[in-house]
């Protein structure tokens, strides 16, 4: 497989990764886009130097993250989130199961929307895609004692968020 | 138990990131509007001189990845600047010709019905040579240009031009890399001047004939869309 094909397939392959990533991150509309558009750019550069024993969806979340944390500090502003709908309210009551399931998807987005980036990143890898502590640690660039702190931290968040809501539900 | 496991989470909030886990992916469109962008940015040029196609002029390349990604991409739309300035590109493919480069490239991993995709610049006495159906550099950014004519009159919702230079495309070539997106964008006129038996029955012939297509999801969100 030449070098086009391999992309190609790589692209293929990952952009559904890579879409939600920066969505988790707390990126949507045109700037995700824009982001995602940039993750595949920066990973094709890089994919000849590439170590191709290692997971590449680890390695596409570090390139996503540095590109989110770079535009905002660009920007010194929070990525805009396209709005919730409206004529959707959120109630974890809602009888229909889809509806239920889009609220719930919502919820989790409240609560990402709670953390800093830097937590939010380490616990979507670990919480949401599964990934092992030392590779969160690697791939981010930062020390592994560093890597616990911040899932600590965001596990209370979410711990809290979660918490608040199933107090508000029981009322 | 490991240090990751030991302040977990509660059962409420495991509860939702379950639902998380399955959130649903992007819609094929998301991914080739991206992809489009990514050609158009010639993302994929620098990775690939150094492959299959390290022969090939700068330009051919240009043209090469494009159509490659194109055709990969399900015949995906390539904007006309991805395939690189077209005058540009046809002054430097007649040098390109005289040069004789030929470029092949691989055949799609999925779903790939297709024969793999020459890019061939070859000189006349070659072209009536008994051979797989190809693909010559300039055919395929003649496709690609009444293709983006098409999407471009769609956009300005000046439906008899979408349908004129679909309806060329159909003529030109019947069974092109873009046949895909040539038929879907023709449900979307059909829509647009109201005649949904015929925008159904263009799509049921759709899910036949490619019935493994990235753009049977988009078919059937236009065809089940409210009015």
């Amino acid at each position: 497989m030449d070098a086009a094909a391999e992309l190609t397939a790589l692209y293929r392959a990952e952009f559904p990764y890579v879409w939600n990533v920066l969505f988790r991150l707390g990126v949507s509309g045109a700037e995700r886009d824009d982001l995602v558009q940039e993750t595949f750019a920066a990973a094709f550069k890089q994919w000849a130097r590439y170590d191709r024993s290692r997971p590449v969806k680890p390695w596409l979340f570090g390139i996503s993250y540095r590109l989110v944390r770079d535009f905002r500090r660009k920007r010194h502003t929070q990525l805009e989130r396209e709005p919730l709908n409206d004529e959707m309210p959120i109630d974890a009551r809602g009888a229909d199961e889809v509806v239920a399931r889009e609220q719930g998807l919502k919820l989790v987005q409240q609560a990402l929307d709670t953390m800093n980036l830097e937590q939010r990143a380490v616990f979507v890898m670990h919480e949401i895609d599964g990934h092992a502590m030392p590779a969160i640690a690697e791939e981010l660039a930062i020390p592994l004692n560093t890597a616990y702190s911040r899932l600590r931290l965001a596990r209370q968040d979410f711990n809290a968020f979660a918490e608040q809501l199933h107090t508000e539900g029981a009322r | 138990m490991s240090a990751e496991d030991s302040e977990g989470l509660s059962s409420a909030a495991r509860g939702l990131l379950e639902l998380e886990k399955h959130r649903p992916g992007p819609d094929p469109v998301d991914e080739q509007r991206v992809l489009e962008r990514l050609v158009a940015a010639k993302a994929f040029a620098g990775a690939a001189v150094g492959g299959a196609a390290g022969t090939a002029t700068a330009t051919a390349l240009k043209v090469a990845v494009a159509a490659v990604v194109g055709a990969l991409a399900g015949g995906g739309l390539v904007q006309l600047k991805a395939s690189g300035e077209l005058d540009q590109v046809r002054a430097e493919l007649a040098q390109a010709r005289a040069e004789r480069v030929v470029v092949t490239l691989p055949p799609a991993a999925e779903p790939a019905p297709r024969e793999p995709i020459e890019v061939v610049a070859t000189p006349p006495a070659l072209k009536s040579a008994p051979r797989a159906p190809a693909t010559r550099v300039g055919s395929m950014s003649e496709e690609v240009a009444l293709i983006e004519q098409g999407r471009t009159a769609l956009l300005k919702n000046d439906l008899d031009g979408a349908a004129a230079a679909l309806s060329h495309h159909e003529v030109a070539f019947p069974k092109g890399h873009m046949a895909e997106e040539r038929e879907m964008m023709m449900i979307q006129v059909m829509l647009g001047q109201g005649r949904e038996a015929d925008a159904h029955a263009a799509g049921e012939r759709f899910r036949q004939r490619y019935p493994k297509s990235q753009l049977l999801s988009t078919i059937d969100t236009l065809l089940g869309a409210p009015k």
